[in-house]
């Protein structure tokens, strides 16, 4: 088998004392430095990335990944125990992934987060070692009508899935998008809502929004319900999962490990994608919709599952193809580079010690991750124990810092405290503000994919169904709207007629 | 004249001025983007999205509105609504002393007014438990970030 | 009187090859870590650029060099910053093509003035452009290319990372020399773009060497010429675009080292000696070339003369062809 001969020359090279240390580190530091918020995989890559100048290439490019996909999970860490996500992919495991932290469940949640995560990228790994080149040819069939429609899918499961009011949810997604709109246009040089500002020139980053909208507001609100006589934090309960964790995790898993895999070839989308569909898939399937964003233990494994097995897949259109999903990607690909390895289709070819290395090491890493943050779990949790007074300041700080140095403009901080004033008001006014973000990530891609489009086709609307996956994506957009509206329509019955709830 | 104002009360107070603030923005999205290059459907100029976001905007913050009035059951939870006024201005606060302080004062002092202020947010704030926060904060935001990951701030 | 005296312990130190004779301001240059501005965010080329000669920098000055990321308004937020710093040498700018010959036409108001707010210390180097073109177009040369698009206007498209980008300029300075009719299709970022002229949806681009080369090679993108004066080492056999029948036609991405203007002249030639001994290195040279940037190292005079040239060409395109941003 050849398969089995690349593995062996992979193994090889990762378990090289050398390179086993480096791919430790990097999986070490990319976990210590992705559980500060609002700085994410990307931030730390750069850092380092002089560091590793002098390093040979595989040992360079195992150290980084290593701390990509270290700074990938342990954004989910932070987002469980502190409700601050620290980069779009975990934003979704706030939704029920702190509620079970505040109902003394951490343990349980990051102890799923952990195997969930751990299976997910072995299965990427996998993937990638089974068919990389022919799974580079996905990214090729989507392009800007395919873009446009999947997004249109995906705003239409935000609003048609998320929980809480319809109309109010449809409200805070097309805030989302307004809000997405920031910024020079890319096709003609307009400057959209600048107001003559250079700082709001490239839009806003999705960092100032999450640290404000979550982080800002959620501490806002619980001190405030403090001063009204909040019931103290849930008294930790046990650490480990317990046999129905399990049992109720498993699918979930399985489920968010395949559909992220899938998400992550397409590098056109973004990290948030496979996490978020991941969810509302949860979301739909499960029996008890009411117990998803009140610590649903289904809701921390899909999306987390889903979320590692991008971050893994997405090396396989950076790889094959030299197209990077998202900067952390990009800036991965230039590690390559200055190391003089030119990514693209010859490069399993060309070195070959290089791929198969990085691949072995990647589920080395992701091993290591798992025996690293089983006994961390431990330590977490002691942070719930820490007075929320206490825990403020801290919380404060960090975002702030973590917010600067998106840009390491203070403007930015500004911007992130009108966002915090603006979330503590969404959840006065009880506006999820889930669809506010989701609309934020995915509009400009929407309105980018959906005027390229008209364009190439020279304002021709037939090329959104004389395309095969533009088509099928348009025909499951429909589905879900007659889907909604059925319900609504049998729920709007049922509320009509009393005595039949 | 009094009967028909009270038919027309507004019973889901929050859902009624969420509804003021979609309507709101979506007329400033509007008037805003109406001076960028709007396009036709099939040729969008820049100013063609916005203003089509705007528009929903008007009709869902309208229809909020609307469903505000007409709806016939008060949601149980909106007369416990309070606003949390002193977390609300001392977080702001917080936050903003950073925003001024980082590119001119640096990293220590900065950390060290946002903590210290962060620590009277609370209910009961007690000024040398807060200074002693502030302080370790402070040592370990210049560890972290400036001898750890090297981040381009300047310490004082 | 004090710029003589700068000037005379330089060449002292110099000399006898010390850095830091104590009295003279200029002397005891650099005294403290040195902040280099850059214009875009982490992991874009800029930036790993920046990252790989002040990593050497370093080592030249015996100070730190410090990498401070302050993207926004292609390259504006960053250079509003740098001339308003003191004229010290501590803070210099990573300024590339969009900063000092572009942006000045491109933006209706720029609150600097890139020939007189800066001191050019050196163009580091320079990314050639490679026009490439999906294979199924069926052309083999730039004759060919245009022949095909004065056959059928107003149908290709070429594809740029952006409006006002170098691959959008240099798309419109295509046209215009060519006298062709192709539509821009801007994309956000280099990757979206390739991926489409892969696919076949875009028909070409003016790409990097460094982002080309690797499709050439496995047969997915056909490049017809290169935008430098000169062949590219790494394509010996890629005609330029003046050999290809357009002439004066250069249209490079390129980088240099800037500092506020006043700066010292002494400052301006110790860093100016510093970068180009970085630049040097066989470390740094290869780490450059991998990144697809041919290394020049010039003298502040030759820079300053190169950016007057590059701005009264872009300007040109610029006004002919109607870009604009803001």
């Amino acid at each position: 088998m050849d398969l089995f001969a690349h593995l062996a020359t992979g193994f090889g090279v990762a378990l090289t004392p050398d390179n086993f240390l480096y791919c430790l580190l990097g999986a070490t530091l990319g976990t210590l430095v992705g559980v500060l918020p609002g700085i994410g995989p990307l931030t730390t890559i750069a850092m380092l990335l002089p560091l590793t100048f002098k390093m040979t290439p595989v040992a360079s490019l195992i150290m980084l990944s290593g701390i990509y996909y270290g700074a990938h999970h342990a954004g989910s860490t932070t987002a469980i125990m502190l409700n601050t996500p620290g980069d779009p992919s975990s934003l979704v495991i706030c939704l029920d992934g702190h509620p079970m932290a505040r109902q003394g469940r951490a343990g349980p949640a990051l102890c799923i987060a952990a195997f969930g995560s751990f299976f997910a990228g072995s299965f990427g790994v996998l993937l990638m070692a089974l068919f990389s080149p022919p799974l580079a040819g996905v990214a090729l069939r989507f392009a800007a009508p395919e873009y446009a429609c999947l997004v249109l899918v995906a705003l239409i499961a935000t609003v048609v899935l998320a929980r809480g009011r319809f109309l109010l949810n449809v409200g805070m997604s097309v805030l989302g998008l307004l809000l997405g709109t920031v910024g020079t246009d890319i096709e003609s040089g307009t400057m959209r809502f600048t107001f003559g500002s250079p700082n709001l020139a490239d839009g806003i980053n999705f960092i100032i929004i999450a640290v404000g909208v979550f982080a800002f507001a959620e501490v806002i609100s619980n001190l405030g319900r403090d001063r009204i006589g909040r019931t103290p934090a849930a008294p930790l309960r046990s650490l480990w999962p317990r046999r129905s964790d399990l049992a109720a995790a498993w699918k979930p898993i399985l489920r968010g490990t395949v559909l992220g895999s899938a998400l992550g070839l397409l590098p056109g989308t973004g990290p948030m994608v496979s996490s978020f569909a991941a969810y509302s898939l949860e979301r739909q399937l499960a029996k008890d919709r009411s117990r998803f964003g009140n610590g649903a233990i289904e809701g921390v494994a899909g999306p987390e599952a889903a979320n590692n097995a991008a971050a893994i897949t997405h090396f396989i259109p950076m790889l094959t193809l030299g197209i990077p999903a998202g900067a952390a990607m990009a800036l991965m690909l230039g590690a390559m580079l200055v190391q003089g390895i030119a990514p693209g289709p010859r490069m399993i070819s060309e070195h070959p010690d290089v791929f198969w290395g990085l691949l072995a090491s990647m589920w080395l890493g992701n091993l290591m991750l798992l025996v690293l943050n089983l006994p961390l779990v431990g330590i977490w949790i002691r942070l719930l124990t820490i007075p929320y007074r206490i825990l403020v300041p801290a919380i404060l700080v960090f975002c702030c810092i973590g917010v600067y140095s998106v840009n390491n403009s203070s403007f930015d901080v500004v911007l992130a405290a009108g966002f915090g004033v603006l979330g503590y008001a969404f959840s006065m006014l009880r506006c999820q503000p889930m669809p506010l973000i989701v609309g934020f990530i995915l509009g400009p891609v929407l309105e980018q994919s959906l005027r390229r489009a008209l364009l190439l086709s020279r304002g021709d609307l037939a090329t959104f169904v004389m395309r095969p996956i533009s088509l099928t994506l348009l025909i499951f957009a429909a589905g879900l709207i007659l889907y909604a509206a059925l319900s609504w329509y049998r729920d709007g019955r049922r509320q009509a007629l009393p005595g039949v709830r | 004249m009094t009967g028909f104002l009270a038919g027309l009360a507004i019973r889901d107070t929050a859902g009624f001025v969420a509804g003021v603030l979609f309507l709101l923005v979506g007329l400033a999205a509007i008037g805003v983007s109406g001076g960028y290059p709007v396009g036709t459907l099939l040729h969008m100029g820049p100013g063609y999205f916005p203003v089509v976001l705007g528009a929903l905007l008007v009709i869902i913050g309208v229809a909020s509105m609307v469903r505000a009035v007409a709806v016939t059951t008060v949601t149980p939870d909106t007369a416990a609504v309070r606003i949390a006024l002193q977390p609300l201005l001392v977080v702001g606060a917080a936050v903003l002393v950073f925003a001024g302080g980082i590119d001119r004062i640096g990293l220590i002092p900065s950390v060290f007014a946002t903590a210290l202020l962060a620590c009277m947010a609370g209910p009961k704030p007690k000024l040398l438990e807060g200074g002693l926060i502030a302080a370790a904060l402070s040592a370990m935001a210049a560890g972290i970030f400036f001898y750890g990951l090297k981040l381009p701030f300047t310490l004082f | 009187m004090l710029a003589r005296r700068g000037l005379a312990g330089f060449a002292i130190a110099a000399a006898i090859g010390l850095r830091g004779v104590p009295d003279a301001r200029a002397d005891t240059y650099p005294s403290k870590p040195v902040r280099l501005l850059v214009a875009f965010p982490p992991g874009g080329p800029s930036d790993v650029l920046a990252r790989i000669v002040g990593q050497q920098l370093n080592a030249e000055l015996g100070q730190s060099v410090i990498v401070d990321n302050r993207p926004g308004a292609g390259g504006n937020v960053a250079a509003e910053i740098a001339v308003k710093q003191a004229p010290d040498g501590y803070a210099l700018l990573l300024a590339n093509n969009s900063i000092l010959a572009a942006n000045a036409f491109l933006y209706k108001r720029l609150s600097f003035d890139p020939l007189t707010d800066f001191a050019p210390v050196t163009l580091i180097g320079r990314q050639p452009n490679i026009l490439v073109v999906s294979p199924s177009l069926g052309v083999g040369s730039v004759a060919q290319l245009i022949a095909l698009a004065k056959a059928r206007p107003g149908q290709l498209n070429f594809a740029s990372s952006g409006n006002g980008t170098a691959a959008h300029l240099a798309g419109e300075l295509f046209r215009l020399r060519a006298g062709i009719d192709i539509v821009h299709v801007a994309y956000p970022g280099v990757a979206p773009a390739l991926t489409d002229l892969i696919s076949d949806q875009v028909q070409m681009m003016f790409a990097t060497s460094v982002a080309a080369i690797p499709f050439m090679k496995g047969g997915t993108l056909r490049g017809l010429a290169v935008t430098t004066a000169q062949r590219s080492s790494a394509m010996p056999d890629l005609p330029t675009m003046m050999e290809a029948g357009l002439p004066d036609f250069e249209a490079t991405t390129w980088h240099g080292l800037v500092a506020p203007a006043r700066t010292p002249a002494p400052i301006v030639t110790q860093l100016n000696t510093a970068t180009i001994d970085a630049l040097h290195q066989p470390d740094v040279a290869r780490r450059l070339t991998g990144l697809g940037v041919d290394v020049v190292g010039s003298t502040p005079e030759e820079f300053a003369t190169y950016i007057k040239s590059e701005s009264i060409k872009w300007g040109d395109v610029i006004k002919r062809a109607g870009v604009h941003i803001g």
